[in-house]
Formats: structure tokens, C-alpha cells, sequence
């Protein structure tokens, strides 16, 4: 069995996978094609680009209606779903200090976009990693290779099959608020997604994280890691999950079954350190 | 920074009434979908059909496409079916000219993705027709919908690089170049996949580097010293990628233009004070020769695709997301030791202090001046397409005739490689 690391960058991150295989000049070429698809998405999704069909629509929606491809619209559907899912805790406008939802008008017959608030800016900061990375799962999966894991940025990681000796692949979960690095949970991840979410960066000031409801950077040092069954959910709940604060994402998980979500761990900061808890499925509630 | 806007203002003006232009793409593989993708945000086009003959990717332009267009796995059956306004052909280089003669023929307008024709006979027998017929045919060069480019060749003709002397083209990527077989190598069906799939790396339907990434670059060339080359020579060989493939994995090229026409000269500034804006004069002599140079690597990615063009007065380093301009320092330049300032009386100004620059090595390139792109170049070359659609019009942005010059071009350059030796450029123009 062979092994390719593959590291690239894209969605001003870096991105690596490593595939697993009997044929090296295979592994390259599904490589190639699955990171192909990550730039595809890039080009979609991507607000900081020109050439993006989201930052096209940035630049032109708050004019008039404007016509976006079949995949564009049916992700703003599908945020626009997570918004309503989250309670509003998911929002694409909340960079741009608006409602997603009130801001924009989305005509499923014409297929268009409007920008109804001109502060309104879609921003796929918290959904376009997770996609990327199904999107590129799924290429993996046309080529039969069914043993990887990637990243992007660390943050959002997904896990298809099982490593060469048969046992899933290991991710670290390092303390988010300390600079030298300390693990605080491994956690082993097969045919899963998981995403991290620190309210603050090492050594930060201010968190780079908008609370959508108070239209505020967040102030508690706190993150969220969420095991799902794709990077997306992983990636769009542990997003969620921190904007809701502690208890609000306590009783959103409520009577939630261990199959939408495998497992939500929450790390804060209590005399100076953190502390690591598991808040779903609930130690208690934890059958088998 | 300069912000570029290219062809979007031309979009918004249009906001009109009169029916989409209705289009059948061929060929639903990488750049197809890409394609497809693009004309679904355009109100002007409307898709009615797709077509491939490989089914997993007729059915990924059919989803790309939306549940309106109808699709096709035979060409000819298609057309029989119905006449699309327009047809974009995306399907390997051996197939375009064929199918772009078949939509001809049918009164199609065609858009044709790069590079035109698999051989030089054939893109010129299509060109003699396309200009007969007066059809709209544009090829897929997107850098002619580009800002960067556009703006690249007005500095060129404002004489603010002087006289380009060489211009040094590349595309260097660290990248197998080869798609993934859907079956294992000892599946019956894994030879003939492998090849359709991997069209690109073999002689009978690709011409290899040259014709899939040059063209682009090449272009630029042409179009910025508006002239053919004279001749070519180049060396290329496969000597990384040693895995069953044909074409060249490695390729180096150098073009020898003659330019004729009058060129920019600086004045010598013998009398006249060096800041006074310096006239460009007409200047006609012997022709002189401009090289240009082309390489394509496929184990090493550093600089990507760019194209430098060196003049006299200055460089551009140029790439479809950004320009960016340097300043030679040389006779007319207002000069480090005014700080900017322009002062009719001193021809110095000296404070007592060493002016102070880094140590930095590359700090003679000074600060460029940038140029951004601000739009999507492949959209952009689609509306420009199809409003010469609606409007009869076959001034395209890159039309039959230049799509022919940019093949000879890439194509000469492989004969190079190939016999090993010096080919001229034909001297009547096709
Ligand atoms: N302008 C650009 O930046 C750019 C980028 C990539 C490719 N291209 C050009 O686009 C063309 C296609 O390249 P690609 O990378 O998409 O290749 P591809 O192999 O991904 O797609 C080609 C498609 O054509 C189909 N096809 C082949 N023969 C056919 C036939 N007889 N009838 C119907 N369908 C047929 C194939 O099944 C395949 O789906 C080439 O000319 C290439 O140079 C241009």
C-alpha cells in the first residue's frame, strides 16, 4: 500500500490530504482531480477573488436582481436553511453586520439574487471548507479510493475509511488559547467530518468571530468541535454552535440522536487553562 | 492601483429585450462544465442543449445546465435535431475542426475553445471559410477579455515600455497532467478510458503543451507586437513524467519576431533636462527582432503562468489576476534623489543625509505600479461572444484570423521540437 501527501494552497489556507492506494500514478492523478474540484469551489465560493461568481455577485446584487448558476443558488438555499435550522446563530451576512435572511431576496423562478440592504455581503467563511472538502470526498469516491483524510486549515477535516493497519485516523484537538502546544483530546475519525471554532485566535485580542445577534465581535474564549457525518455539517454547527454560547447550544442539542451528529466538545477557559468537556452526546446519556 | 473593468460595462448596458442567444455546448468534460457554468449567469445566452459522448460527463453538464436544455450524446444527431444559434465546442483539439465545419454548415455561430485546430491545414481551411461566409466564430482565449491585458497593450502602444526588446513567456506547473481512470489498469475497458480521458498526452489528439497552455501566452506575444514570428526553434522532451505518455513534458521555445514598424525611441537627452516629458519619435530604420521566449515545466510551479515583457523604459510582468509595471531607470526619470518632487531649478536636492534605500537585493525593481483585474476573463469572453451573436457581428474579440495565427504559432513551435531544427514562419499571411 502506498501513501500520498498532497499540500496545496487554497481559500487563502492550506489545504493537505493524504490518500491511500496500491498505485502511486493513480493516487497522483485522483489527487489532481479532487484538488481541482477545491479551486472549482474556490472560484464559486470566494469573496476575495474577482474572477468568483460570489464576489461577482457581492460587487452586483445590491443594483438589481442577479442571475447565478444552478450550484450557487442551491448553496444559498442551503444556508438559508442553516440559518433558519441555527435559529440565526449560521449567517452569512453577520461579516457584513446583517441578517442574511432579511438582506437577501432569492427568486428561485428567475434564479436570482438581490441584495436588499447595500451593507450585505455574502461571506462563505464558515461553510465553503466543509463543502470543498465533500465535494472533494466525492471525487475520491468516483475513483475508488476509499481510504484519506484532509484539511483545510486544520480546522475543517474530513476522514474517509481507515488508515493502512486498519484503525481510523487520529485527529489532535490542541488548546486553542495557549501558545505553546498542549493536546487536549485526540479524537479518531472515520468516514466523518469534524471543524474546530475558537472564538479567538493564539494570543489574540479580539475574536474575528461576529456574534449575529448583538452584530459583535465575541468576547468569551471559547471553541467548539463538531464530529459529523460531512465536513459541511461539521463545519456550519461548530460555527453555530460557538455563536449560540454555551447554553444556547446546550438546549439546541437536546434531544438531538448520536446519528446527525456524532460528537460536540466544548473547550473554555477556567482559571487560566482550559478545560475540555464533552457537551453531546452527554457523558450520562452515553449508551454503548 | 489601477482597477480595470473590461468588458462589464458593456454588460450593463444592455439590459434588454430581446430574446437570449440559444446556445448547445459541446464537449461537457473540465472546461465545458466551466463553460456551461458561465453562460447559466448570463441573461443573453440561453442553454438548449449539451452534448458528450462519454456519459458520467453528459451527465455533469446536464446538471450544470439545468433541467431546460436537452442533451445529446451524438454531434451530428444534435444538430440535426435542432440549430442552436451557437455552438461551444470544448471537446479535445482533434475534434474541433469538425465540429466546428458541422456548425458552420448548419448556419451555427460558433465558439471555439483553444487552440483552434489540431493541425495547421485545418485551421486554415477554416478560417478561408469562416471569412467567406462572414460567420461569428471566436476562439476561447480568455486573456483578450482580460483587463490586464487590455491594459498591458495600451501601455505598450503609449510607448511606456519603450522599445520591447524580448519577452520571456511561461508555464510552469508541478502537476502530473493526468486525469484518474475511473477502473483499475486490469479492468478490460482501462486502455481505452485511459486514453479518451487522457486525450491531452497523446500526439493523435492533443499537441501537447504548446497547444493546451502556450496558446494563451503565445497570444499575448502576438497581440502585444502585433506581428507574427519569423521564425522558431526549440528543444523539449519527456524527462520527468516517464509514464506512457507522447507528448513533451518539458518545453522550450524561442520566437524571433522582425518588427518593421516605427518604434519608440527615447530622445537623447543631450540638451534637454532629463524630467521633461519625453517625447516618443517616430523612429524607422533597419526591421530590429524581438525574441520571445517559451517554456512549460511540469515539476515546478514557481511563477505559474506569467508573461514578462521587457522593454526599454520598463517591464510587465503580467498574469491573469494582476499586472504589475516597473520603471528602468534610465534617461528621463525624475530620479531617486528628488524624493518625488519636481523642482524646475535644481537638478539635485541634497540635504545632508545619504538617501537612504534597503539593502534588500531586489530593491532596484523599485515599487510597481499594479494592475488589477476585477472580473472573471472566461465570462467575460462569453458575453462579449454573444452579443457579436446578436448582433450579427464577426469583429470578434479573438476571431477566426487570430485564432489561426496563434495556431501556426503553437504549432511550428512543436515542429521545432519535433525535426530539431529552425522552422519559417510562412511569409504571405495564411
Ligand atoms: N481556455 C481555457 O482556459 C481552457 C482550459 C481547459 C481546457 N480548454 C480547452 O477545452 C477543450 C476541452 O478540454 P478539457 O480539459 O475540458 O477536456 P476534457 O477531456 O475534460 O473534456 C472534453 C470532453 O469532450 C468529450 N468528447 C470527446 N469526443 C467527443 C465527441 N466526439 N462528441 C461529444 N463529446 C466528445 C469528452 O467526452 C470530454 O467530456 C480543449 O480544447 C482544451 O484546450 C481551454
Amino acid at each position: 500500500m502506498v501513501r500520498l501527501h498532497l499540500q496545496r494552497t487554497a481559500m487563502a489556507t492550506l489545504f493537505e490530504m493524504w490518500l491511500l492506494g496500491e498505485d502511486m500514478e493513480h493516487l497522483a492523478a485522483v489527487g489532481e482531480a479532487a484538488w481541482d474540484e477545491i479551486l472549482r469551489i474556490e472560484k464559486m465560493l470566494s469573496r476575495f477573488d474577482p474572477a468568483a461568481e460570489t464576489a461577482r455577485v457581492n460587487r452586483t446584487a445590491a443594483a438589481g436582481p442577479v442571475l447565478v448558476d444552478y450550484e450557487l443558488f442551491a448553496v444559498l438555499e442551503d444556508c438559508l436553511f442553516w440559518n433558519k435550522e441555527t435559529q440565526g446563530a449560521f449567517d452569512i451576512g453577520a461579516v457584513a453586520g446583517v441578517s442574511f435572511a432579511e438582506a437577501v431576496r432569492m427568486d428561485l423562478s428567475s434564479r436570482t439574487v438581490q441584495f436588499l440592504d447595500d451593507r450585505m455581503q455574502l461571506d462563505f467563511g464558515g461553510y465553503g471548507k466543509g463543502y470543498a472538502l465533500d465535494a472533494a470526498a466525492r471525487i475520491l469516491n468516483q475513483f475508488a479510493v476509499g481510504s484519506a483524510l484532509m484539511h483545510g486549515g486544520t480546522s475543517s477535516v474530513l476522514a474517509v475509511g481507515v488508515q493502512e493497519d486498519g484503525t481510523p485516523w487520529p485527529v489532535g484537538v490542541q488548546d486553542p488559547f495557549t501558545r505553546e502546544p498542549r493536546e487536549l483530546r485526540q479524537i479518531p475519525l472515520t468516514n466523518c467530518g469534524l471543524s474546530t471554532s475558537a472564538t479567538f485566535a493564539p494570543g489574540a485580542e479580539t475574536s474575528d468571530l461576529v456574534d449575529p445577534r448583538r452584530a459583535g465581535p465575541l468576547d468569551q474564549r471559547v471553541a467548539c468541535v463538531v464530529a459529523a457525518p460531512t465536513a459541511l455539517e461539521a463545519e456550519v454547527l461548530s460555527t453555530a454552535l460557538l455563536a449560540m454560547g454555551k447554553p444556547r447550544a446546550r438546549k439546541y442539542l437536546e434531544g438531538r440522536t448520536p446519528l446527525d451528529l456524532f460528537q460536540v466538545l466544548w473547550i473554555e477557559q477556567h482559571e487560566e487553562s482550559s478545560i475540555l468537556n464533552e457537551i453531546f452526546p452527554l457523558p450520562s446519556s452515553a449508551v454503548s | 492601483m489601477l482597477a480595470a473593468a473590461g468588458c462589464i460595462a458593456r454588460e450593463a448596458q444592455s439590459a434588454e429585450s430581446r430574446p437570449p442567444v440559444r446556445v448547445a455546448v459541446v464537449g461537457t468534460g473540465g472546461r465545458g462544465s466551466d463553460l456551461i457554468r458561465k453562460l447559466t449567469t448570463i441573461d443573453r445566452a440561453q442553454i438548449v442543449a449539451v452534448c458528450d459522448d462519454y456519459p458520467p460527463h453528459l451527465e455533469q453538464g446536464r446538471k450544470y445546465a439545468g433541467p431546460e436544455a436537452r442533451s445529446f450524446e451524438n454531434y451530428s444527431h444534435m444538430l440535426s435535431e435542432m440549430t442552436p444559434q451557437a455552438v461551444v465546442v470544448a471537446t479535445p483539439l482533434v475534434q474541433h475542426y469538425g465540429m466546428c465545419r458541422e456548425a458552420l454548415d448548419a448556419g451555427c455561430a460558433v465558439f471555439c475553445e483553444k487552440t483552434m485546430c489540431h493541425t495547421v491545414e485545418e485551421a486554415k481551411t477554416l478560417t478561408a471559410l469562416i471569412e467567406k461566409t462572414g460567420a461569428v466564430f471566436q476562439v476561447g482565449l480568455q486573456r483578450r477579455a482580460n483587463a490586464v491585458y487590455s491594459q498591458a497593450a495600451a501601455m505598450v502602444d503609449a510607448g511606456m515600455l519603450g522599445q520591447i526588446t524580448a519577452i520571456k513567456c511561461q508555464w510552469h506547473r508541478n502537476n502530473p497532467w493526468r486525469r484518474p481512470v475511473p477502473v483499475g489498469k486490469d479492468h478490460p475497458d482501462w486502455p481505452d478510458l485511459e486514453r479518451r480521458l487522457n486525450w491531452r498526452l497523446y500526439w493523435e489528439y492533443s499537441q501537447g503543451l504548446m497547444t493546451e497552455l502556450a496558446s494563451h501566452q503565445l497570444d499575448v506575444a502576438n497581440r502585444l507586437l502585433k506581428s507574427l514570428p519569423r521564425r522558431v526553434i526549440g528543444v523539449g522532451g519527456i524527462d520527468y513524467w516517464r509514464d506512457g505518455r507522447e507528448v513533451f513534458d518539458i518545453v522550450f521555445c524561442i520566437y524571433e519576431y522582425e518588427l518593421p514598424q516605427p518604434v519608440f525611441r527615447e530622445k537623447e537627452a543631450k540638451s534637454g533636462r532629463s524630467d521633461a516629458p519625453s517625447e516618443a519619435t517616430a523612429f524607422s530604420a533597419e526591421p530590429y527582432k524581438v525574441r520571445v521566449t517559451y517554456s512549460s515545466l511540469q515539476n515546478n510551479a514557481f511563477e505559474g503562468a506569467s508573461e514578462l515583457v521587457m522593454g526599454t523604459k520598463g517591464t510587465l510582468f503580467l498574469t491573469q489576476q494582476k499586472g504589475l509595471f516597473y520603471r528602468e531607470y534610465g534617461a528621463d526619470d525624475p530620479g531617486w534623489s528628488r524624493d518625488g518632487r519636481i523642482d524646475r531649478d535644481a537638478s539635485i536636492i541634497t540635504s545632508g543625509k545619504t538617501l537612504k534605500m534597503s539593502n534588500d537585493p531586489w530593491v532596484h525593481r523599485g515599487k510597481p505600479f499594479e494592475i488589477d483585474n476585477q472580473s472573471d476573463d472566461t465570462r467575460d469572453e462569453l458575453v462579449a461572444f454573444l452579443q457579436n451573436v446578436q448582433d450579427q457581428n464577426p469583429e470578434t474579440i479573438c476571431n477566426a484570423r487570430t485564432g489561426y495565427e496563434n495556431a501556426l504559432t503553437v504549432l511550428l513551435g512543436n515542429q521545432a521540437m519535433r525535426e530539431g531544427r529552425s522552422i519559417e514562419f510562412p511569409t504571405e499571411s495564411s
